[in-house]
């Protein structure tokens, strides 16, 4: 079962979001803030990061680049979700494995989990 | 001999052009000739550079300073030299911007540069547009980026939401009611957006105001414009008194509270004589008043209440919305201020403003 770390401080997309990708047999485990996530024990490692970007105490960016800083960590893919206009903005800060763009439909959310995921 | 005087004559009408043109001329504009010597300059030029008419014939060098702009000098020797127009936005050092238009003077018959014509047009206005508009464009955009991002977070929720809803079937049927609270906050959200944003735009977009210290004599004047036409039609005469001047308010809305008064105290007249009104400002308490009286028709006791009711009107022989005096008690209420009436039928009203002095 492959394991999917959350990084959303919205309540309702992050509960949603857990609960779909429960339901398609992965285990989750979710955070709302950075400090949540930093906070998280290191030695477990997911299958797979997914990150908003705005983030009450800091961006899902600067946490993409430091996960891609640590080589613990560095081949675990990132998925990027952003509601900001500009797709091409954000993805300059950071080098995820795909950005998606708020709002998203669920199909094309979970294709891009499985390719992630995959490749 | 005849043909001298007849060269002479036409010298002396061309010099009187020049003189003419200079003397009409709108725009601050200097003539410098080839020796750097202030040869002529026109009465705007007088009057922004501070010159004096003793400065002609004195080299530029002498008087550079009264233009503040430190490398005039240098252009004009340029221009000399290369005989071709200059031309440049500057600031000045007390912050004024102009375009500076310096162009090489041709004598044609020598066929070289005797000088240069130096144009200023002030542009000062038009850049702070510029700049104020850039800053409402910019804030313009992150209004509009905000929104989006606000509004795409619950769509989000949505979306996926709804679409877990139509999978539940197939799912069990556990998570209903969690799906459905999940529809309710978004919907909930998206409401909060709207409601945000009509709100503020009733309270800062529309009403955005900002107090600055006025000078009431300022508005008056500004009023005192606005109304010209009726002033003239009406052969009112207005006159003030100021014994306190400042006062920090909102300049849009003290115009629209002296413009509403004086307007009234014009429309309603009393056509038996000519309007006469006087303005007086003085302080009472901790409020700063000022009070706008004249000779009208006046008002009866019974209708003084009336007359800030919105759309309601007491006179129909004079055209009006019934919005003005309402538009003006909001401004003063809301500004903790407040607005006394006395008035006499058949002689006149005074409208006094009481408002909060925080000086």
């Amino acid at each position: 079962m492959a394991k999917i770390f959350v990084l959303e401080d919205d309540r309702d997309i992050r509960e949603v979001v857990e609960w779909i990708l429960v339901y398609e047999d992965y285990e989750v485990v979710s955070f709302e803030n950075v400090n949540d996530f930093m906070s998280r024990d290191i030695r477990e490692l997911p299958d797979l990061f997914i990150l908003d970007v705005m983030l009450p105490d800091g961006s899902g960016l600067e946490v993409c680049n430091q996960l891609r800083s640590e080589s613990l960590q560095d081949h675990i893919p990132i998925i990027i979700m952003s509601a900001h206009a500009s797709l091409e903005q954000v993805s300059t800060g950071c080098k995820a494995d795909a950005f998606i763009q708020k709002p998203f439909e669920l199909d094309f959310f979970l294709n891009k989990i499985r390719t992630s995921i995959h490749s | 001999m005849q043909s001298k005087n007849q060269q002479i004559n036409a010298l002396i009408e061309l010099n009187d052009e020049l003189e003419n043109y200079f003397r009409n001329t709108i725009i601050p504009q200097l003539f410098v000739d080839a020796n750097l010597i202030l040869r002529k300059f026109t009465p705007p030029a007088m009057k922004q550079f501070k010159l004096h008419h003793q400065d002609i014939g004195k080299s530029i060098t002498e008087i550079k300073d009264n233009f503040r702009f430190p490398t005039i000098i240098e252009n004009i020797e340029h221009v000399i030299k290369t005989g071709e127009l200059l031309e440049k936005e500057i600031q000045t050092i007390d912050m004024r911007w102009y375009q500076m238009n310096i162009l090489p003077y041709l004598v044609q018959k020598e066929d070289k540069n005797n000088g240069v014509i130096i144009t200023f047009v002030d542009i000062t206005l038009r850049i702070r547009d510029l700049k104020e508009q850039e800053k409402l464009i910019m804030e313009h955009e992150l209004l509009l980026d905000t929104i989006s991002h606000d509004i795409k977070t619950p769509l989000t929720s949505l979306t996926l939401t709804i679409e877990m809803l139509k999978k539940t079937p197939e799912k069990g049927m556990i998570k209903f009611p969690a799906l459905l609270e999940k529809i309710e906050n978004g919907l909930h959200k998206i409401k909060g957006i709207v409601t945000d944003l009509t709100d503020s735009r009733k309270t800062d977009q529309h009403y955005k105001s900002v107090e600055e210290l006025l000078d009431i004599e300022q508005v008056l004047e500004d009023v005192r414009l606005t109304l010209a036409p009726q002033i003239l039609e009406s052969k009112a005469s207005i006159r003030w008194y100021i014994t306190y001047s400042e006062i920090l308010f909102v300049r849009r809305k003290l115009r629209s509270v002296l413009y509403n008064l004086i307007s009234n105290s014009i429309k309603y007249r009393d056509k038996q004589r000519n309007p006469e009104i006087i303005i007086k400002t003085f302080t009472e308490d901790d409020f700063f008043v000022i009070s706008v009286a004249d000779n009208g028709r006046g008002i009866n006791k019974e209708d003084t209440d009336k007359i800030f009711t919105k759309y309601e009107r007491i006179s129909h022989d004079v055209e009006g919305t019934g919005v003005g005096l309402h538009l003006v008690r909001e401004i003063v209420n809301l500004s903790g201020g407040k607005i006394v009436v006395d008035s006499t039928p058949g002689n006149g009203t005074t409208f006094k403003i009481y408002l909060k002095n925080h000086q």
